[in-house]
């Protein structure tokens, strides 16, 4: 609960700029704060983003042959201290994905080999706009900037309907697939795709903040991966790179085997009745 | 020990990192894209 609180005062803080003027041709928030980088996916021509997408930071610096030095210390600042932390926590488009798995339908696991996915991504976000000049995941695939702004910007500005071509069509069958794998699967794009969950992941192993599974009380009951939104058995590794710190295996764990080292998220341990039905997973 | 070695070393580097961006002035997007509407986002190229 607190959680779900967290996400959407995390929506409202990185998408809350309400200057848009269609009059005065202002699609989008122009001002200081576009200058920085935010630690989440979130698309930077949203029209009401404050900050910059650091995915696309990236990319436009390697693209014009400038190294990103400081989206890629804030990157790793953050994941040495939270790990995948803010994916589960601070992300708009993880929680987008946790409200559409929330519909009511047939639900599926995904393969285990899809997780190393984002790895491939990843790896050509950095060489595809050094070699090619392309963002290549802007251009291609990132469903976020479909969904946070160009069905806004389209709809603001007709005259950029004139300019559609084939990258429209690929950007929309790429969000026509985010939905359904959302609906279908676990947290989908990040698990499968997400080259920022990617990078935060590799500090999961030395960050900071940890979580632990006491192997005497952990009965390997799976209770932990059926609430889990990433689907992982927390008890198999404990720094798993898909682990996205949300702590609901703390709160889900019967025999409150699983702990963090955050005094915050620790089990009550007079609490020993109550447990946390898994979600329904067909 | 080994992680906590490891984990100076990467937390010198990245801050090391955090301030050559201050210093440049490259913080984020302006710098390197120029505007402000990215089209490759929205899926205009």
């Amino acid at each position: 609960m607190i959680r779900k609180f967290v996400q959407i005062i995390s929506v409202i803080l990185f998408n809350s700029y309400l200057g848009v003027n269609l009059s005065k041709s202002q699609f989008l928030y122009q001002g200081n704060l576009k200058k920085v980088c935010v630690p989440i996916l979130n698309c930077y021509s949203c029209p009401l983003a404050w900050g910059s997408c650091p995915i696309g930071s990236i990319q436009q610096s390697l693209k014009i042959g400038i190294i990103p030095f400081f989206t890629l210390g804030f990157f790793g600042i953050i994941g040495l201290f939270s790990g995948r932390f803010v994916c589960g926590w601070l992300c708009p488009f993880g929680f987008l994905q946790e409200m559409l798995y929330k519909i009511k339908t047939y639900k599926m696991r995904l393969p285990s080999f899809s997780r190393y996915i984002k790895y491939i991504v990843l790896i050509l976000t950095f060489i595809i706009p050094i070699f090619f000049h392309e963002p290549f995941f802007c251009k291609f695939i990132c469903p976020a900037g479909t969904v946070e702004a160009s069905i806004w910007q389209l709809l603001m500005q007709p005259m950029l309907i004139d300019s559609i071509g084939f990258f429209f069509s690929l950007k929309y069958l790429f969000l026509f697939i985010f939905i359904s794998g959302s609906i279908t699967y676990k947290r989908f794009f990040c698990v499968t795709l997400c080259p920022i969950g990617a990078i935060y992941g590799l500090f999961n192993k030395i960050s900071l903040l940890k979580l632990k599974v006491d192997k005497e009380k952990c009965t390997e009951c799976d209770n932990c991966r059926l609430n889990c939104p990433m689907d992982i058995s927390i008890f198999k590794n404990e720094s798993y790179f898909d682990c996205i710190r949300c702590m609901k295996c703390i709160k889900s764990c019967p025999q409150h085997a699983v702990t963090s080292n955050l005094k915050i998220f620790k089990p009550k341990e007079n609490n020993s009745t109550q447990e946390i039905l898994p979600e329904k997973n067909h | 020990m080994k992680r906590k070695i490891i984990f100076i070393i990467l937390l010198i580097t990245f801050i090391t990192f955090f301030t050559i961006g201050i210093i440049n002035g490259d913080l984020g997007y302006i710098k390197a894209f120029g505007k402000f509407l990215c089209l490759d986002c929205i899926g205009i190229s």
